[in-house]
């Protein structure tokens, strides 16, 4: 394979397009996670807490819809999000670009609940009998006792979704919403320099994540430190 | 009744409201549906349907279909609105409803005069009705005749026109099919095969960018049902497709096609290729970095 061109091919489309990379593409991917996952984590709260309720129906509920979501593809779920719901909800009247974030939102949503359900359930059970047995009521057993020692398992796995969120975004460029993959799409689809478009964006992923996970992990470390075991 | 109930659903309605914000701030939705002609198309294609990067909004749709697109929801007395989605989306959006119709370079296909509302024939120039074999620039003209290809490797896209062309009029050639043309065409500089058949519009895109790639000399003779593009509407909305069609019959007579693709293919060629110059060799003028002086 000639490769002799592929370098001055890349600095050609970087000197051309550079804003539609980085100022187009990384904004937006960046946009589409940080929405992601901030709707995400507060509509993933509610589902955790409504998973872990009394009633049997709710947890049941709930539970389907975590099968569901977790279940099926994103990009079907992206595909419903944006030619059906519109049609079945048409009093929204969102824009293209809301219908996807929304379908990420509740994509998100579906796996931070069970993150922090998880996170929950992991605390040892005898830290809540034993609170209980000190006379904290249940509330006061979750806030003081349970949830400051579940936030040590939830946060770092919640920093993995944001990356991994960050990747999938790169879906929406199905329907062409500015992240970078449709960076990708256009200067590919109007140079017919895919490949270089290709390394380019790929190298742009690489720079996002990379410093993330490596934040991710110094988390981690730091919160495993003080654990009993 | 309990508090943690009344806690719940002030959470949910308060989730509510802020994606209900979210929604406004957001570029608002179209409330005038009723006067809007919506289009999908797949922006990836030049010159019939590509992003000038340079524009932002609806205006950095263009190419040849956008010209149609723009042409037709003028005709009617809409205002345009492009849905920018890939190719497989388009025909989903139009099924759905989601899009009025999809006009992205599509060719007459039996299975998709089934499945949808196909208008008459609209003429992009010569993208359709010349179809070529490239090459790499050593082997140059070397191709003229259908014998010349006698057990040589062409590629060609799946499904395509380019690929019925090939298993037709190069019987003997060793047919090679490529998932997308971006790709086939490392393929072909990679030597996977020696030869690969396009349309011609394509072909000028590809040599205006690369150097590297030439006509190999060889031109497929193409049946006039090919030649065309169709603008592909839901099954069933007989009176949009007449209307298309009245609308295509003007522009058709009004010759107006011709200019529309030269213009396009003016536009896909220097958007992609400005203020690149290449010495004789083919090269990029790079800096210090290149180095293809092997095959002396």
């Amino acid at each position: 394979m000639d490769l002799s061109l592929l370098g001055p091919n890349i600095i050609r489309l970087l000197r051309d397009y550079w804003q539609v990379f980085l100022l187009e593409g990384v904004v937006n991917t960046l946009k589409l996670t940080a929405i992601a996952v901030l709707f995400g984590v507060i509509l993933g709260t509610l589902v955790a807490m409504a998973k872990m309720c009394r009633f049997k129906i709710v947890r049941f509920l709930i539970g389907v819809y975590i099968e569901v979501i977790r279940g099926t593809p994103i990009l079907l779920q992206l595909y419903i999000f944006y030619f059906v719901l519109p049609q079945l909800l048409p009093f929204l009247a969102l824009s293209p670009f809301m219908w996807v974030a929304l379908a990420l939102c509740i994509n998100s949503s579906a796996y931070v609940s069970e993150v922090i359900r998880a996170g929950i359930q992991a605390v040892d059970k005898g830290q809540t009998e034993a609170a209980r047995s000190l006379g904290l009521s249940g509330r006061q057993t979750m806030l003081r006792i349970v949830l400051p020692q579940a936030v040590r398992n939830i946060l770092p796995a919640l920093g993995n979704e944001f990356i991994m969120m960050l990747k999938e975004t790169s879906l929406a460029s199905t329907f062409f919403l500015g992240d970078l993959m449709t960076s990708y799409l256009l200067v590919g689809g109007a140079t017919y320099l895919r490949f270089e478009a290709l390394i380019i964006v790929g190298v742009i992923y690489l720079c996002l994540t990379f410093p993330l996970s490596k934040v991710v992990a110094a988390f981690e470390r730091r919160m495993a430190h003080g654990t009993a075991d | 009744m309990s508090m943690k109930m009344k806690k719940v659903i002030a959470l949910t309605l308060a989730l509510c409201l802020m994606l209900a914000a979210l929604a406004a701030c957001g570029d608002g939705g179209k409330s005038d549906s009723g006067n809007v002609l919506k289009v999908a198309t797949s922006p990836d294609f030049a010159p019939m349907a590509f992003v000038d990067t340079s524009k932002s909004g609806q205006d950095q749709y263009v190419g040849f279909d956008m010209m149609l697109a723009k042409y037709i929801a003028e005709e009617m007395g809409k205002e345009l609105v492009i849905m920018p989605m890939s190719f497989e989306a388009c025909t989903t959006a139009v099924s759905m409803g989601t899009v009025d119709m999809a006009i992205s370079g599509f060719s007459w296909r039996e299975d998709r005069e089934e499945g949808f509302n196909l208008s008459d024939f609209y003429y992009p120039g010569d993208n359709e009705s010349d179809q070529v074999v490239i090459t790499l620039k050593e082997n140059e003209g070397k191709f003229s005749s259908p014998e010349d290809f006698n057990g040589v490797k062409v590629g060609a896209q799946t499904g395509s026109l380019q690929e019925s062309l090939c298993q037709e009029q190069l019987p003997d050639c060793e047919l090679v099919t490529i998932g997308e043309l971006g790709t086939g065409l490392l393929q072909l500089k990679n030597g996977d095969f020696e030869a690969m058949a396009v349309a011609k519009g394509q072909a000028d895109v590809f040599m205006s960018n690369d150097p590297a790639v030439a006509l190999s000399g060889f031109q497929f003779e193409v049946d006039e049902k090919y030649t065309a593009n169709v603008v592909v509407m839901k099954k069933g909305a007989d009176d949009l497709t007449q209307e298309v069609n009245g609308i295509l019959k003007k522009a058709y007579d009004s010759n107006v096609y011709g200019d529309w693709y030269e213009e396009a293919k003016e536009l896909a060629m220097s958007a992609t290729a400005n203020e690149v110059t290449y010495d004789d060799e083919g090269n990029a003028p790079a800096g210090d970095e290149s180095s293809s002086q092997e095959e002396e």
